[in-house]
């Protein structure tokens, strides 16, 4: 069961002066931070930087109370990371990474059988990508999400499906 | 409710072999009322009047003078009809009349001579109702007349008064499915008022009923009806409702049509399962191989569960680099 609000809030408090407290928030959300950024940026190396860096810019903040949803809150800062990185590439680095991470993916992804799966994710649009892992992986509400990626209800709620059902084509032998 | 989707196609093959079954199946239902003859007035009970003999344990003494009873020599002798001929005497013959307890037995009565003897059976049918059911059945089933197509197995019909009950021949050479089939068909209709008999052929039965006479080979047979019909006994061979009834798994018989829709059915319901687990066994492989390409019925459920447990962990080297980090930025304030 993820953490509730008030544990995040607990956490959040004491983290900067309690490491116990760090620990906690970093095993509750490095995975589906580590995920959302992998699935942005396809570079397990360039991931984990930016994990790192959201969590150094929390710790940056001078007040981490005031913050009402930690879990969308990191969630929508390792986002925002990925994409300012995956701006920076120029197209002909972008190939590189992935033409090598595809290797990488291969030896880093232990999970031979969840291959298809992020492959087929890593084929939908940006949006539909990052309001699926941010639901599924991130277990963010559709309104968290609506406010992480400052799209309307609706809008999120409509990209979610036409992602399942994208992913529901491919994984079924289809093309999306 | 996704368990029942998945397995939807089998779900719709064993609905749709039910559903056959039912409407196709040829169980035997009653086709309607057993006829019901023309009511006879119901007896009060009377103390016994003089003449009657109220059991059957009377015997006739020698030359006591008694009206004959009329027989037909087209029937078997144990299952006749009796009737009242006053033409025909004979001695020192008893007159037994068979009445039902529904019978006007003071109207009956006042018909015959005071000097004739009567004998008094109590039934369950009446005459008139056996006589229904008699006609009832060489209408629709008599091979001969009838009307059922190639059920028409029904060869001969009497009704035996003393034991209350109408005899029904069927061919017994017929299929067996059809012997079945008839014999319940007769007995969901008429219950114990039939009893069934499958002792002869067709031809063997017409055989039994060709008769060459002269009139000593009358009187021979006449005399010896009326005293088989006096020394009457039961004949226990036939098939009863009872039997039947206890045995009734054994008569209910599929029609062509009917199997041949259940089969139908089931194969749809076994092609479907075999598809689905087919369906399952491939998707099963692809996740075990997890090199070829996943192929299957994967619902969203399935997708998101792929999803999330293909998320990524950070490295343990990322990890002490976070934590680094941390420890930076807590030494730093």
């Amino acid at each position: 069961m993820p953490a509730d609000q008030r544990q995040f809030t607990e956490w959040l408090r004491a983290m900067k002066q309690d490491r116990e407290a760090f620990a906690s928030l970093y095993a509750e959300m490095s995975r589906p931070m580590y995920t959302v950024a992998c699935r942005i940026l396809h570079n397990r190396a360039d991931a984990e930087d930016t994990v790192q860096e959201a969590f150094v810019k929390l710790l940056r903040r001078e007040r981490t109370d005031d913050i009402e949803n930690g879990r969308a809150y990191l969630l929508q800062t390792v986002r925002n990371e990925a994409l300012m990185i995956l701006r920076k590439r120029s197209h002909e680095e972008l190939q590189e990474d992935v033409a090598t991470d595809e290797q990488d993916r291969t030896d880093s992804f232990a999970w031979a059988n969840e291959e298809a799966i992020t492959e087929a994710i890593g084929r939908l649009e940006p949006a539909e990508r990052d309001i699926f892992t941010l639901h599924v992986n991130g277990e963010l509400s559709f309104e968290e999400i609506a406010e992480v990626m400052d799209m309307s209800l609706s809008a999120v709620y409509r990209r979610y499906r036409k992602a399942q059902k994208k992913l529901r084509t491919m994984m079924n032998g289809g093309n999306p | 409710m996704k368990v029942l989707y998945k397995y939807r196609f089998v779900l719709i093959g064993i609905i749709a072999a039910l559903a056959m079954l039912r409407i196709t199946c040829g169980t035997s239902q009653a086709r309607g009322p057993v006829p019901t003859a023309t009511p006879m007035p119901t007896a009060t009970p009377t103390p016994t009047p003089e003449g009657w003999i109220p059991d059957d344990t009377y015997q006739p003494t020698s030359g006591e003078k008694v009206r004959m009873i009329w027989h037909s020599l087209y029937n078997d002798p144990e299952s006749g009809y009796a009737g009242y001929d006053e033409d025909n005497w004979y001695e020192p013959k008893e007159v037994i009349l068979v009445l039902t307890k529904d019978a006007d037995r003071e109207a009956i009565l006042k018909e015959w001579p005071d000097d004739v003897k009567l004998q008094i059976i109590d039934a369950k049918y009446t005459w008139n109702e056996l006589e229904a059911v008699f006609h009832d059945i060489n209408r629709n089933w008599d091979y001969r007349i009838g009307k059922n197509g190639n059920e028409n197995i029904v060869i001969g019909t009497g009704i035996n008064q003393r034991e209350n009950y109408v005899a029904v021949s069927i061919d017994r050479t017929a299929p067996m499915r059809i012997q079945k089939k008839v014999t319940a068909d007769l007995f969901e209709r008429y219950g114990d008022c039939i009893r069934i008999d499958a002792s002869m052929s067709l031809e063997e039965f017409e055989a039994s009923y060709v008769y060459e006479y002269t009139y000593d080979a009358v009187l021979t047979a006449w005399n010896s009806v009326n005293e088989a019909f006096y020394n009457y006994t039961p004949d226990t061979s036939l098939l009863t409702f009872t039997e039947y009834a206890n045995n009734r798994g054994a008569y209910q018989v599929m029609s062509r049509g009917a199997a041949i829709a259940l089969a139908v059915g089931l194969g749809i319901a076994i092609l479907a399962l075999a598809y689905v687990l087919r369906r399952q066994n491939a998707r099963v492989a692809a996740l075990a191989d997890g090199r070829t390409a996943v192929s299957g019925s994967y619902s969203d459920a399935d997708i998101e569960a792929l999803a999330k447990s293909a998320g990524g962990d950070v490295s343990d080297a990322g990890r002490e680099k976070i934590f680094a980090a941390y420890e930076r930025e807590r030494d730093n304030r």
